[in-house]
Formats: C-alpha cells, sequence, structure tokens
C-alpha cells in the first residue's frame, strides 16, 4: 500500500510541476501581450486562448496536490466534537465520495470531449483542435482521482504548517 | 414534494454534508448532481457536470484569480507585509496605541496587494505580535488587531471574493472593486477609531517611547513605494481603464516578481514555492467554484428563489425587513462556514430574492462580503482567529474573543451605513464607469 501511495505522491509532484509552470506561462502570455500591444501595436496572436489552456492546466494538474495534502477547504467543527475514530472514518468517506464524484465528472467529459473531436471544433486564434485541451484537462484530472483514491486507502491530514496561507480568498 | 421544496430541503441536506466533515466542493458538487439525476436523469446531469466543470477551468475571465494569488504569495515571499508594518509604525509613532494602528494600516496596504484576509492575518502576525508584546500591548488587543486588520484584505480591491461573487452574480469585475473601495478604506478607519479608543480607554497599549522627525517618517512612507507601484499598476490600471482585471493581476504578479528580485528579497526557491501555492489555492478554489455552479444550476431549477420572493411577498414583508433578515443568516452562517463556501451557497439563493426587491446587485455584493468579514472574525469559527492562534498558540482563546468583541462593531457600523447612504459604494463605480 504505501509503495502505491509513493507512487501516487511522485506523480502528483511531477503533475503539481506542470501546474506551476502553466501559472508561469500564464502570466508571461499577458505580460507579453499586453507589451507588445502598447509598444509596437502588435498583440501575441493567440494570447487569449494561451491564457485559457494554461487554466486550464493549472486547475487541473493542481487538483491532485490540493485533494492528496487536504487542502481542500473544510468545515471540522466536528474534529473537536467528535471521537478520533469517526473523524478519521468521515475523512476516509470524504475521499470515497470525493472519488465517486471525480469518476463521474470524469465519465461526463468524455461525451463532450469526444463530440469536440467528432465535429473539429477549433479555438479561434490559435486555430488547434479543441478536443486537444479536452484531453489535456482529462489527463490532469487523473491527479485527482488518483489523490483522491490515496486518502481512501492511506489517508495523511497535512501538517499545519505544509498549508499554503495566501491567496486562499478570504 | 414541490421542486422548490426539494430545492430548501437540498440546502439542508448540504449543511448536513458539510458538518459531516465533506469538503465544501465535494458537498455542493453531490447535491448538484444527484439533485439534477432526480430532477431530470442521468444524462442531463452529466450534461451538466461535464460542461460546468470544463467551461469553469478555461474560462478567460476566471484567470484573474490565480493571477492575484500569484501577486500575493509573491509579496508574502518578498516580506513587503514586513516593510508597510515598519514604515507604518514610524509613520504613526507617537500616537497611542500606534503599533496596533499600524498593524490595522498595514494590513489595509497588504491586502490591497495579496485579497486574502488568512495571509494578511498569517503574516501580521508573525510580524506585528512580537512587536506590540514587546511594547506590553495585551494579547487579546494585539490579536484582535490582527485579526480585524486581516479582513480588509477581502473588501479593498482586489478581492478574490468579490471576483467569485462578480462570475455568480455576472457582474463587472472592475465595477465591482470600484464599488469595494471607498467602503473598504471607511472599514479601515472604522477599525482604527474602534483601536484609538480601545487604547485611550487603557485596555490597549501604552505610548510609544519613539518621537522621529517629520523628516524621518517621511523618509519611512517613501520606503512603501514598491507597494504604490504594485497598487497603481493594479488597480490604478483597472480603473483608468488602462488594464483589464486579468492584463491587471498578471501585469501585477510580474512587477511583484521583478520588485522582489531587483530588491534581493526573493530569490529562485522562494518564486517556486509562491507559484506552488498558488497552484494549489487555485485548484481548491476552483473545486469549489465548479462544485458551486453544479449547486446552483439545480436549485435555479428547483425555483427555491421564487418559492422564497412568494413567501415574503405573502408575508407582506418590507425590502428593509427581508435584507435584514438576509444579513441575519449571514451572521449566523458565518459563525460556522467559511468565507467562499458561504458566497458559493448562498448567492445562488439570495441575490434574486435582494434584486427582486430592487436592491442593487453591486451594493449587494458589497454588504456579503462585508458579512463574510464579519464571520472571520466572529466566534467560534472565525478563520482569521485560528489563524492568530495557530502561530501563535500560548494567546488564550477566551482573551483574543474578548479582545475581538469591540472590532465587530466596526463592520456593523458601515452595514448601517451602506443602508443609509447606498452611494458609499454605487457612487464610484457610476463615475468611473
Amino acid at each position: 500500500m504505501s509503495k502505491l501511495r509513493t507512487a501516487i505522491d511522485l506523480i502528483i509532484k511531477a503533475y503539481l510541476g506542470v501546474a506551476m509552470a502553466a501559472l508561469f506561462a500564464m502570466m508571461m502570455t499577458i505580460v507579453v501581450d499586453v507589451f507588445m500591444r502598447y509598444v509596437f501595436n502588435a498583440p501575441v496572436v493567440g494570447a487569449f486562448d494561451i491564457v485559457e489552456i494554461c487554466l486550464v492546466v493549472a486547475v487541473f494538474y493542481s487538483m491532485g496536490a490540493a485533494i492528496s495534502g487536504f487542502h481542500e477547504i473544510v468545515i471540522d467543527l466536528v474534529d473537536q466534537l467528535a471521537a478520533k475514530w469517526l473523524v478519521d472514518a468521515l475523512i476516509r468517506l470524504a475521499a470515497l465520495l470525493s472519488a465517486a464524484a471525480l469518476v463521474f465528472i470524469f465519465m461526463s467529459m468524455l461525451t463532450p470531449a469526444m463530440q469536440s473531436y467528432q465535429y473539429g471544433e477549433m479555438r479561434l486564434e490559435l486555430k488547434m483542435p479543441v478536443w486537444i485541451v479536452w484531453a489535456v484537462a482529462l489527463v490532469g484530472m487523473c491527479g485527482g482521482l488518483m489523490a483522491s483514491i490515496a486518502n481512501v486507502i492511506s489517508p495523511r491530514v497535512a501538517h499545519h504548517d505544509e498549508l499554503p496561507v495566501g491567496g486562499d480568498g478570504q | 414534494m414541490t421542486t422548490a421544496v426539494m430545492g430548501l430541503a437540498s440546502v439542508g441536506v448540504l449543511f448536513g454534508l458539510l458538518f459531516a466533515r465533506l469538503p465544501v466542493w465535494l458537498a455542493l458538487a453531490l447535491i448538484g448532481i444527484v439533485g439534477n439525476i432526480i430532477l431530470s436523469n442521468v444524462t442531463v446531469a452529466q450534461f451538466i457536470a461535464g460542461s460546468t466543470t470544463f467551461d469553469m477551468a478555461s474560462k478567460y475571465g476566471l484567470s484573474v484569480i490565480p493571477m492575484f494569488i500569484l501577486m500575493g504569495e509573491i509579496a508574502t515571499e518578498s516580506r513587503l507585509s514586513a516593510t508597510l508594518f515598519s514604515s507604518a509604525r514610524i509613520v504613526l509613532s507617537g500616537l497611542r496605541g500606534a503599533l496596533s494602528v499600524a498593524t490595522i494600516a498595514a494590513s489595509g496596504a497588504f491586502g490591497a496587494i495579496s485579497g486574502s484576509s488568512v495571509a494578511t492575518a498569517a503574516t501580521m502576525t508573525r510580524i506585528a505580535l512580537p512587536e506590540m508584546r514587546k511594547a506590553n500591548y495585551k494579547d487579546g488587543y494585539s490579536a484582535a488587531s490582527i485579526a480585524a486588520g486581516g479582513t480588509l484584505g477581502i473588501l479593498i480591491p482586489p478581492s478574490i471574493i468579490l471576483i467569485i461573487y462578480g462570475a455568480i452574480a455576472e457582474l463587472s469585475v472592475p465595477r465591482l472593486f470600484a464599488a469595494s473601495l471607498i467602503p473598504g478604506i471607511l472599514l479601515l478607519f472604522l477599525y482604527v477609531a474602534v483601536s484609538l479608543v480601545l487604547a485611550g480607554s487603557n485596555s490597549g497599549s501604552q505610548l510609544s517611547s519613539d518621537h522621529p522627525s517629520f523628516a524621518e517618517r517621511v523618509k519611512a512612507a517613501l520606503k512603501m513605494w514598491q507597494f504604490a507601484i504594485l497598487f497603481l499598476v493594479t488597480i490604478g490600471g483597472i480603473y483608468a481603464g488602462v488594464f483589464s482585471p486579468n492584463e491587471a493581476a498578471g501585469i501585477g504578479s510580474f512587477a511583484a516578481m521583478v520588485l522582489g528580485f531587483a530588491d534581493g528579497r526573493l530569490n529562485v526557491s522562494g518564486l517556486l514555492r509562491s507559484l506552488r501555492a498558488t497552484a494549489i489555492t487555485t485548484a481548491a478554489l476552483f473545486m469549489i467554484v465548479i462544485g458551486a455552479t453544479m449547486f446552483a444550476n439545480f436549485v435555479v431549477q428547483t425555483r427555491l428563489p421564487n418559492l422564497l420572493i412568494a413567501a415574503t411577498e405573502t408575508l407582506s414583508l418590507a425590502p428593509l425587513t427581508v435584507m435584514t433578515i438576509i444579513i441575519l443568516v449571514y451572521l449566523i452562517l458565518g459563525c460556522f462556514l467559511e468565507g467562499i463556501g458561504m458566497v458559493l451557497i448562498t448567492v445562488p439563493v439570495f441575490l434574486p430574492v435582494a434584486t427582486g426587491f430592487g436592491y442593487d446587485p453591486l451594493w449587494f455584493g458589497i454588504i456579503v462580503v462585508i458579512v463574510v468579514e464579519l464571520g472571520l472574525i466572529t466566534p467560534p469559527v472565525g478563520m482569521n482567529i485560528f489563524i492568530i492562534q495557530a502561530q501563535a498558540p500560548d494567546i488564550n482563546l477566551v482573551q483574543l474573543y474578548k479582545g475581538i468583541g469591540p472590532f465587530l462593531i466596526a463592520p456593523i457600523i458601515l452595514i448601517i451605513l451602506l443602508f443609509l447612504f447606498p452611494q458609499i459604494a454605487l457612487w464610484l463605480p457610476d463615475k468611473i464607469y
């Protein structure tokens, strides 16, 4: 079990690296686009599409790290009221339901992805087939799914100091 | 069972799932999926789940969220908050309760960059609390100043919660940012007033022994130039119509990175830490947004908002009474739920009711953010309180609760002012756009 957990953690770490690169690329695309537009009156062709694709990568490829590290927002009032075994059981139940929900969403995304392929849908600026973005999203979602499964088989609650403190919107 | 009653029941089930420790995104998504299966069928539920997930994660307008988060993370990593606090303490030196006021002022300024209350409270605890302890400030008063100051981060633009509210309510982000500026500054002054009153009534601080000259104060103020640049580039750029919110956020992140590197306060590993934290926070937020969109889709189909409007009309309730009830519900929920979840769960239900009674959605958004702020510092759940306690475990929670009490008055006064003078929120967006 622990070998499986380690393998999943490694994959999730690699996924997170991809998401971080996408965020950096998103920032640089915006900066270069604005610079080119204001200075040379020549905006970057496809900047809009690149930003959207980077967002897809950033969201789906970091999902695994968010789930695996228990960075999801949870109302944990029950922790102070219930016995430890019950809290552990609730954590596992949440992981199981999380895996089920992600499987449902993953399956739900297959149909529009295939339709996008069949109809030859294209990104307007980049002239890139949209199904590729769907495929990228689906591969990214596997990270979230793996993380949920890993949490079911061997839950590992993050230490408080591992939590990112910034930008949670609150 | 009518569909509206089913909608009402689903809200009850949602709270049950939340208290059973299900992550907020999961509880929302499950209700949305199962609700849509019951109301329609599996095919419809699949269509909604598949398209919602992809559409939300590829929405250009929402790219503003990770970019503003990144700007805040880089600013935090560059210890910009420390500069803001040290400058503010010199500028305000000589004032009774100066360190508390400096904390609130620096929190307001840092909040303007980070857009995050928790990040502001966490960094200010590390920076300001030891200084206030050295000056013999009471722990309750010190921690309460940090907790209250931290809440300014979600009202003073850029605010992530306002961006998310804008996405649900289909409102322009620049208009929302314009609407929140004056209430944000007003709240900062109200917190400062509370802090000064507490300091004067001897429950707070000692008079500072430092007496810097006017030139030293000006020099200290000038040290805040990095903050001024970031604020001007981002919020100034949006207000002036030079940048869209997405562009302002991207350029703000880049500017924060360049300033951090130029100043030697940011290195590559710091940048990587910022990117890592941003990626994880972005995923956590988008998962909630996706779940909430599925939930909202279901709630709209149940016509629950229509039921609520009809019920209030049957009871012949005045608009003010309805709004008061909504705010009371938010205040109660705020004691147990966290901010973003609260906004995403309630806005699809309450916004149509508020607008149905003639209230401006822009104004309502500001009210919602202020009550969320209240929730952040209201016992028993107040997130900022826990963030401070986690970093300073020796502070007694009861002492902290007692300290925070007087600060709760400030947002309540602001809500009353917004009811009496809605133009506090609506004047600037109407003037600029």
